[in-house]
């Protein structure tokens, strides 16, 4: 670049004064070149500007530096220093805050979760007793069942060995009976004959002739069978209540020959006969 | 990183961080606060575990800072993380003046230009990294995801299965993990959850287990209800299937670790079927609190194996022991891929009896649960 503003190392360092210090050469072709006053005034007025500028920005400047200092220098000043501990203790007293409700539920949260451990230990503990203690009542009360069933199946067994030796007893004491039925039946019919031929002998004492006649009618009647004899000796008898006087003095007989009452025959006892 | 000094920075910040590292955060955020004071509604009212975790990455990035291959996964996946919040680039140069400031406090006389220039370009660095990695995924994906509880179902006083919607189906993968915040019940705070189902529609199932005092939990399961909003994060961790590998599966879950292994059994049905032994602890009877699922699954799956084990129970009349070393017994499992989930103190037991048994290192992925 050549001219007269080539000179200019810096066009941003440009100062009014290299302005002024500015010279045009002068125009070869006169009447076509502008008029050099009226540069010259440009120039001057340019000039003043670009001073004025170079001013605002040089005072700009040191206001900036002036200002960069001043927030460096705020930054440890006592006012930012103060505001920092305003702040630093404010959160100090949001954070204990909320650290203390933490440490609340914390401390309520583990204790809730010592009580519930407590309690599962203490449940799992009672259920295992109560599953111990079921299991030994079950088997406490199965073993029982299990020693009655046995108790009462042999009680049963025992129950039809014994109605057996019932059957056996009662079988033996009818047989008794029977036996004793026919050994009274026997004496009863021997005592009557025996009574029947002491009221003959009597009757014949006193009325000979009568006597006589019964004995030939009371001969056939001893032949006969012993069932019959009780008809006999209620009915065909002359006299109703000779019979009967002498029926009472026979039961009397009976007591002398067995006190007790008892009839001595047959001889066997019936529990010999149940064993 | 170029021509910074490292070990100057390394120096200056455990210089500054002898002051105690919760002062320097405290001092931080006051500043941060006090000057753009817009920042201050991105965080919870307490910030005492904000301070931490600050302290925590801070303390990451400083001693990976001349490594820096170690560091840029990080510092991307805490970029994209940190859009949940609300943070966009513009909060990246107050937050590094907050910084400077806060380490030129600490410093005191020993505070120089130079450390005043390389901890800018450190910064420079870290933000640059966080923003870069935001803005890659802000056209692909929202910085959260509204979600709102569909359903509450308290299996235990201290385990809630949550089922939430969200209103756009979410890009995580089986097995990862997302940060829930109870947006309702307690906005600003943020923790980890695994989903346990597999992804492809817009519900979600949560297993929340209430840490004592943590306000997240807490709020899931003790004060949640059906139509609390919900905001989630993006996706996080590794713990997920290797898509080359056809290997039969060992899954070991304690407590609401099953979460993650939940959601695998799904997409391994959904893929079609793998042979697959899932071994389920827990401490009493009613902490198995999955059960009916753990059942219908096993009816459900031929080529799945569901082993429930009780450690702390008389009433349990099945396998007793803790679950790593019942399930390292009923190895060999050298030729399965492993996974194990739970408690800090449950995944050390059980990776260990794994190991003992013979299953390689390599062939087990894992996942604490924290606290919150």
């Amino acid at each position: 670049m050549t001219g007269p503003t080539s000179r200019f190392q810096n066009l941003d360092a440009v100062t009014g004064t290299d302005l002024r210090s500015i010279t045009f050469a002068t125009s070869r072709a006169r009447g076509r070149g502008y008029d050099e006053q009226q540069v010259g005034s440009f120039v001057a007025n340019t000039a003043a500007v670009v001073d004025r500028l170079r001013d605002h920005l040089a005072r700009q400047a040191a206001e900036i530096n002036q200002l960069r200092a001043r927030i460096d220098r705020d930054s440890n000043s006592n006012e930012v220093a103060h505001a920092i501990s305003v702040l630093t203790t404010a959160q100090q007293t949001a954070d204990r805050t909320v650290a203390e409700a933490d440490g609340y539920s914390s401390r309520v949260m583990s204790e809730a979760r010592d009580l519930y451990e407590d309690a599962r230990r203490n449940a799992a503990v009672l259920e295992q007793e109560a599953e111990d203690k079921a299991r030994a009542v079950y088997e406490d009360a199965s073993s029982r069942a299990a020693a009655i069933e046995r108790e009462t199946i042999a009680k049963i067994e025992q129950l039809e060995l014994t109605s057996m030796s019932a059957q056996k007893e009662l079988d033996a004491q009818t047989a008794y009976l029977r036996t004793l039925r026919d050994a009274t039946r026997t004496q009863m019919e021997a005592f009557l004959e025996g009574l029947l031929d002491r009221v003959a002998e009597e009757y014949g004492r006193a009325h000979p002739m009568a006597a006589a006649e019964a004995n030939n009618r009371t001969a056939q009647p001893r032949n006969r069978r012993a069932g019959r004899l009780p008809a006999r000796a209620t009915g065909a008898v002359g006299k109703p209540s000779g019979p009967s006087l002498r029926l009472a003095g026979m039961q009397e007989r009976r007591r002398l020959a067995s006190p007790n009452g008892a009839i001595p025959l047959p001889q066997a006892q019936p529990s010999d006969q149940a064993q | 990183m170029g021509d910074i000094d490292t070990a100057a920075l390394k120096g200056n910040f455990a210089a500054a961080a002898a002051n105690g590292g919760d002062d320097v955060a405290m001092y931080f955020y006051s500043y941060l606060f006090l000057k753009y004071p817009e920042t201050r509604e991105m965080f919870p009212p307490a910030m005492t575990r904000q301070r931490d975790r600050l302290v925590g990455a801070l303390v990451r990035i400083v001693t990976d800072v001349d490594n820096v291959a170690n560091l840029v996964p990080y510092l991307e996946d805490l970029g994209r993380d940190h859009r949940k919040f609300g943070a966009v680039a513009a909060h990246y140069p107050a937050v590094g003046e907050a910084l400077l400031t806060t380490l030129r406090h600490f410093s005191g006389d020993s505070w120089t230009q130079q450390l005043h220039d390389d901890w800018a370009a450190a910064y420079g660095i870290v933000a640059g990294a966080m923003v870069a990695a935001a803005n890659k995924v802000d056209e692909s994906e929202p910085p959260w995801w509204d979600a709102e509880i569909i359903d509450v179902d308290r299996r235990t006083f201290d385990i809630a299965v949550l089922k939430v919607r969200t209103n756009i189906p979410h890009p995580f993968v089986a097995g990862q993990s997302i940060s829930v915040e109870p947006t309702t019940k307690r906005p600003r705070e943020w923790r980890f959850y695994t989903p346990a189902n597999a992804p492809g529609g817009l519900e979600i199932e949560l297993h929340a287990r209430l840490v004592d005092g943590g306000p997240v939990s807490t709020a899931l399961v003790r004060s949640a209800a059906a139509g609390d909003k919900l905001r989630l994060g993006p996706p996080f961790g590794r713990m997920t299937l290797d898509p080359q590998s056809r290997r039969p599966l060992l899954m070991v879950a304690g407590s609401t670790g099953l979460a993650p292994l939940k959601a695998i059994i799904d997409q391994v049905a959904r893929d079609g079927g793998r042979r697959t032994h899932l071994y389920f602890g827990a401490r009493s009877v009613r902490e198995i609190y999955d059960r009916k699922d753990l059942e219908a699954m096993a009816e459900r799956y031929s080529w799945l194996t569901v082993v429930t084990a009780v450690s702390d129970d008389i009433r349990w009349k099945g396998l007793r022991g803790l679950i790593g070393t019942v399930a390292a017994q009923a190895g060999p499992w050298t030729e399965h891929d492993v996974f194990v989930c739970g408690s800090p103190a449950m995944v050390e037991s059980s990776v260990k009896a794994l190991v003992s048994s013979g299953v390689p290192e390599s062939d087990i992925k894992f996942e604490e649960f924290g606290e919150a």
